[in-house]
């Protein structure tokens, strides 16, 4: 049937509907994209703590293997006269 | 078997035995029926039974007594002697032959038990039950009990039946020679009495005296070797050729060898076709192989492993050990530096690499198994000890420890502090009682008593004089040993400070913005799930509208060509969106996964910095700032998940 035929309700009707699937899609590409957005920003800020610790567990592993020995004797020998 | 009714057949037997025997022994339908472990119990029970003595010399005389009371005569006490020490050595013989089968048929656990404290007998001359009670605490009653056990362990013999009583000793020789003639036969992993065998660290090879095999199937076996009282595992050992054997059939391959080149040589010249020489050819190879085997016995499995490890990569699905099982395939001195690594290193170990396929294993063991071991540092770095050694800077224990003042003496500073005060108060009491004594001196009226009195306060003053004089010297020796205690303490405290003030250095650049960022991450994590909730709940109420509209347009026949359009167009929007939804939830799991690693790693540091400082004195006055500040970082995971 054509569109012309329909009565003013019954365009009406179509018209809404396809209003509200036109909000619909709006809402769903808003939601997409500020959900992505949080995302990305979330994941690139988890990235550079992960690299911060990182660079802190080198950074400590390095310390202990150059102390090692200074380390150990102030664990207790120096405390019992060894 | 002997283990049931010896004691029964022991007829002339001290009647309370006999009776307590005949009661305990069960009719041999019973015995059929019985479990192994209720059967062991009754025979352990029967053993401490059976090992009472028979007659103590108290009964003995209480036996003369009562014959002289029924009016018997010497010749009578003679003859019930003679009988008494017959019965005895009946019922000693009897005995051993119960013990020694009784070990013989016990559980591995049990012989196990045995057989250590046997070893242990065999280091002490003249060994008594007390040894073994002392050693493995033991009370009296078990550690007779193990000390029998232990006399007759290694050398199991025939049970016998002595029919007479002057037999026993013969019958004993003869099933002690049948067992000895037995064990000789015994071949277990190619290790029999005689043959040479090695463990990985000892220099020479040893001789198999004798081979113990398991009663039970799937039971572990023993050897006896020379110069060693305790037996050892065969999974333990390995067969050494005698030199003489290695030199014939290296001299007999040799000579195989010269002929089948020789063959090989004439097959050549006659031009035999390629397949026969190929096959000659492959004899030959074989034989070099052999005899480079024998030339070289250390080098032998590295072309034959090859091969194995081809094979078993094949049918790796069939072989699955277990880790105990590839471990014994391990050698001692692997073994030994596997099993002395930390308990989490150990774990890794156990799950991580024993678990895989016994050829792959094999191979990891041989090619870089030492080095690997060696290297358990970078273990270590990669699964999370980071941090161990600096770890102990605030170690509990030695936390305990600083604030006592630990010191050389064994004694804390805190304890010395105390004892140097205590002996403070001792002076100033003795310097109290002297100027007393000083007073009451002057203060004696003339009379008959006063030289008496006088003399009394010069022995109290003496005796004063010389407890002052031996605090006043504890005072001197107890100060020295505080004063060094302080300066060690002191030492010790600013090295610490320096090398902590370094460490912070180290991690409060890193761990004062992660905080920062961390908490900023937990405020994006909340804009996600808000977003996350504002939308599904707008999309939900649209869709509501739609879902109305669309029924509305139902009512309308004339829509009806529409409708089918417009359902279309609808589905595959919904289609759309509750795949974004999952998409986004998922997305969100996965941050809460990363953030909650993100904290649990970041933890200890922001624990290890809290403690450091505290250490320094600096700021973080409350002992819970480390726990604080955990639990301001939750993992976030809980909050994504509602959302």
């Amino acid at each position: 049937m054509n569109k012309d035929e329909l009565t003013e309700e019954e365009k009406a009707l179509l018209e809404e509907f396809d209003s509200l699937l036109a909000d619909l899609d709006k809402t769903a590409n808003d939601f997409e994209k500020e959900a992505g957005d949080l995302i990305s920003k979330i994941n690139n800020s988890i990235d550079v703590q992960e690299s911060r610790l990182d660079k802190l567990e080198n950074d400590l592993i390095s310390f202990e293997e150059e102390n090692k020995d200074k380390i150990d004797s102030l664990a207790i020998k120096s405390l019992i006269g060894k | 078997m002997p283990l049931e009714k010896n004691p029964t057949e022991i007829e002339d037997g001290p009647t309370e035995e006999k009776s307590q025997l005949a009661v305990e022994s069960p009719s041999s339908e019973e015995k059929d029926q019985e479990s192994p472990k209720v059967r062991f119990d009754r025979e352990l029970k029967l053993v401490s039974h059976l090992l009472r003595r028979p007659l103590s010399s108290e009964e003995q005389e209480n036996l003369k007594k009562r014959l002289e009371s029924l009016g018997g005569t010497e010749d009578d006490l003679r003859k019930v002697e003679e009988a008494r020490e017959k019965l005895e050595k009946k019922f000693q013989q009897q005995k051993d032959v119960f013990l020694q089968e009784f070990v013989h048929q016990s559980p591995d656990e049990m012989r196990h038990t045995i057989n250590e404290h046997a070893s242990f007998l065999a280091t002490i001359p003249n060994s008594t039950s007390e040894d073994l009670e002392r050693e493995f605490a033991l009370d009296p009653e078990t550690a007779e009990l193990y000390f029998q056990l232990a006399k007759t362990f290694r050398e199991p013999t025939e049970p016998t039946e002595p029919t007479e009583p002057t037999e026993p000793t013969e019958t004993a020789k003869e099933g002690q020679k049948q067992d000895e003639e037995s064990s000789e036969d015994k071949e277990v992993d190619g290790m029999k009495v005689g043959s040479l065998v090695k463990m990985s660290f000892w220099k020479e090879p040893r001789r198999v005296v004798e081979v113990i095999i398991p009663e039970t199937p799937g039971g572990s076996s023993y050897v006896v070797v020379e110069g060693m009282a305790k037996p050892i595992i065969t999974s333990d050992l390995e067969t050494v050729l005698p030199k003489e054997d290695t030199e014939n059939k290296l001299k007999k391959v040799k000579e195989q060898l010269q002929a089948k080149i020789d063959e090989l040589n004439k097959a050549e010249e006659a031009g035999e076709s390629d397949k026969i020489l190929e096959a000659k050819l492959k004899e030959v190879r074989e034989l070099e192989n052999q005899k480079d085997r024998l030339e070289n016995p250390d080098k032998k499995s590295e072309p034959e492993d090859a091969q194995e490890n081809q094979d078993n990569s094949q049918e790796t699905v069939k072989v699955v050990k277990t880790p105990e099982q590839i471990l014994k395939e391990i050698s001692l001195d692997n073994r030994n530096l596997i099993q002395k690594l930390p308990e989490n290193t150990w774990k890794f170990f156990r799950d991580k690499i024993l678990r895989t396929p016994a050829f792959v294993l094999k191979a990891f063991a041989r090619k870089i198994g030492h080095k690997f071991l060696k290297n358990v540092g970078e273990v270590h770095r990669r699964y999370g000890f980071v941090g161990s050694r600096i770890g102990v800077l605030y170690n509990s224990a030695l936390v305990d420890r600083e604030k006592t003042g630990w010191v050389r003496y064994g004694t804390s500073l805190e304890g010395l502090q105390n004892k140097y005060s205590q002996n403070e108060e001792l002076i100033s009491e003795i310097k109290g009682s002297l100027e007393e004594l000083k007073s009451e001196e002057e203060e004696i009226e003339e009379g008959a008593l006063k030289p008496a009195i006088l003399l009394k306060i010069k022995h109290t003053q003496e005796r004063l004089n010389a407890k002052m004089k031996k605090a006043l010297d504890k005072r001197q020796s107890l100060g020295n040993r505080l004063e060094e205690a302080k300066a060690r303490v002191g030492i010790h405290e600013a090295r610490r400070s320096v090398m902590v003030k370094e460490l912070l250095e180290k991690i409060e650049p890193n761990i004062e913005p992660l905080l920062k960022d961390i908490e900023a991450l937990k405020v994006e994590r909340e804009k996600l799930s808000d977003a996350i909730s504002k939308y599904s709940d707008k999309l939900d109420e649209e869709q509501a509208k739609l879902k109305e509209t669309l029924e509305k347009m139902k009512k309308f026949p004339r829509l009806k060509s529409f409708l089918k359009d417009k359902k279309k167009v609808h589905e595959s929007k919904i289609k759309r969106i509750s795949g974004l939804t999952r998409e986004t939830q998922s997305q969100a799991t996965d941050i809460d996964q990363r953030l909650s690693n993100l904290n649990e790693r970041a933890n200890p540091w922001i624990e290890m910095r809290d403690k450091f400082k505290r250490i320094i004195g600096e700021g973080l006055d409350s002992e819970t700032s480390g726990e604080e500040k955990e639990t301001e970082n939750p993992p976030a995971g809980q909050e994504a998940t509602s959302a």
